[in-house]
């Protein structure tokens, strides 16, 4: 386990290879935030190059604190910024959410996934994330950070406020909002993913 | 249909995120209500499904090459050395005006300085109503007053201390006496000596010796005569009319020749000398301190420039602090 806080000071002093031992510590959570916000490979990975530019450049105004939450703020801010000049582009922005995962992340996401499942189960589960994607996609952007970092990341609540900097009453009711919106959605996919509720039928006994 | 506070409530029971009787009494609910044990599985189902989403691998790795490194921490470094240097220049600038506030403040304190605002005033008036100084309240605007004592030479500063004060107060009063005029006509030759600057303090002295002031005011009309300066014209603007208006320049042979009227009001001569210039001009080698005052001109202006120009250090400098923090 590394010492995060001597390679923060480090980073901070301008050792270049202390915060790259950082980044390559949270590359992968900072990256799988900004695919979760963005729905898709590119924009997420423009959007991590971005937030760790960013975290080099104002490594100094880190002042303790969760630097895990401190990073992900970055890129969710990041991801913010992309957002709006996707609206400026509004047929670019259609084209990205519409498009599944393909090619080299749609093969990344498959090999994190159980080796050991048949390749029918395969495809479910592969359509089921696409169908949650598809609904967390659907929902406003603020609520949908919240629920990636609360249900996807498995921060709590208190992280969540440190990252979004929201107050802990508000994350936990535009959570709660955002939840009941993605159980609408995903209720209306429930026929698509039979597989999948079984297997969660299964889980809650 | 559950309500959103319900459903608030469900979302942090399944986070824990509850109190223990808020908790103890949603689980008293959940065994009654079925409709809300429902929305709780519904709820918990959702969840698990977004906890199934698999992670996603990076495409590369981010970590930043040197290269790149190197011209993101360029700024980095200056920035805070700019931001030091801005806080500095700005620290330099207010102890400046301190300075200078305190510059303009220590002579006030000083028996010159008093004079400068206080004495110009006092002066004329006191010779004109000796008796009256101590108890007359200073109802009348000073402003003009001063402008008509402006002019009445620069003497001894240290007296000036001992009385300036008192005087100042009751000077205004003064004024509406008929003598004002001539007085303030008297006045303007000896402010030549000094100019603007603040001097003219002798007359103040002259109010210590209440008796001396009626042969001061006998010689006043007479004085008033003689000068070239029309008394109403003269209480406006003596110091800037005269010649020697500019201070600095010739306040040593001005008040040679003119400093006398006050001069000679000091306790020693003023009553056998009733403000005549011979005597007065034997008098001057005792008055030295006129001179200094105007010394105090150059140290303003001096103080003007530093502060001006810390100002536009400082200004440059909060400048490229934030030009280097905005990049």
């Amino acid at each position: 386990m590394m010492d995060e806080p001597a390679l923060i000071s480090d980073a901070q002093h301008g050792d270049l290879e202390a915060f790259n031992r950082l980044v390559l510590a949270y590359q992968a959570q900072v990256y799988n935030l900004a695919y979760r916000i963005m729905g898709e490979g590119e924009a997420a990975a423009d959007a991590t190059q971005e937030a760790f530019i960013s975290a080099y450049k104002h490594i100094n105004y880190y002042r303790g604190g969760s630097f895990r939450a401190w990073l992900l703020r970055i890129v969710t801010n990041a991801c913010y910024d992309e957002l709006r000049r996707r609206k400026r582009r509004p047929v670019a922005s259609l084209e990205a959410l519409s498009v599944a995962p393909e090619g080299p992340e749609a093969e990344a996401e498959a090999a994190l996934t159980a080796h050991e499942e048949s390749p029918a189960e395969h495809a479910e589960r592969r359509e089921l994330a696409l169908a949650i994607q598809g609904c967390l996609s659907a929902l406003p952007a603020e609520m949908r950070v919240v629920a990636v970092l609360a249900d996807v990341q498995g921060l709590d609540y208190a992280e969540i406020a440190a990252t979004t900097g929201l107050a802990l009453g508000t994350v936990k009711s535009r959570l709660s909002r955002a939840r009941a919106r993605l159980r609408d959605c995903l209720q209306g996919a429930r026929e698509l993913l039979p597989a999948v509720y079984r297997l969660e039928e299964e889980s809650k006994v | 249909m559950t309500s959103p506070q319900d459903f608030e409530r469900l979302s942090a029971y399944l986070d824990n995120a509850l109190s223990a009787s808020e908790k103890a009494r949603l689980e008293a609910r959940l065994a009654k209500e079925a409709e809300l044990r429902r929305e709780l599985d519904d709820l918990r189902q959702t969840i698990q499904a977004l906890r199934t989403l698999p992670a996603v691998k990076p495409p590369r790795n981010f970590a930043l090459p040197a290269r790149q490194a190197a011209t993101l921490a360029q700024p980095r470094q200056f920035f805070p050395a700019l931001r030091l240097a801005t806080s500095l220049a700005l620290l330099a600038l207010m102890v400046a005006f301190a300075g200078d506030f305190a510059a303009s403040l220590a002579p006030a304190a000083s028996p010159m300085a008093v004079s400068y605002q206080t004495s110009r005033n006092a002066a004329p008036a006191a010779t004109l109503q000796p008796p009256a100084v101590a108890m007359m309240p200073a109802t009348l605007p000073p402003t003009t007053l001063a402008e008509t004592a402006a002019g009445s030479g620069g003497v001894l500063p240290t007296q000036a201390a001992a009385g300036a004060m008192d005087y100042s107060a009751t000077a205004p009063s003064a004024l509406p006496m008929p003598g004002a005029a001539s007085l303030s006509a008297t006045a303007p030759p000896v402010g030549q000596t000094s100019g603007a600057a603040p001097v003219g303090i002798s007359p103040a002295t002259l109010p210590a010796e209440g008796p001396i002031t009626a042969s001061v005011l006998a010689a006043a009309p007479r004085l008033t005569e003689t000068q070239p300066m029309p008394a109403g014209k003269a209480a406006a603007a003596p110091a800037t009319e005269t010649p020697t208006g500019e201070h600095n320049s010739a306040p040593v042979q001005s008040t040679e020749a003119k400093a006398q009227p006050p001069a000679e009001a000091t306790p020693a001569q003023a009553v056998e000398t009733e403000a005549q210039p011979p005597t007065a001009t034997a008098l001057l080698p005792q008055n030295p301190a006129p001179f200094q005052p105007p010394v105090s001109e150059p140290e303003t202006s001096l103080w003007r420039y530093v502060e001006l120009g810390l100002a536009l250090v400082a200004a440059a400098l909060a400048l490229a602090t934030w030009l280097a923090r905005k990049r």
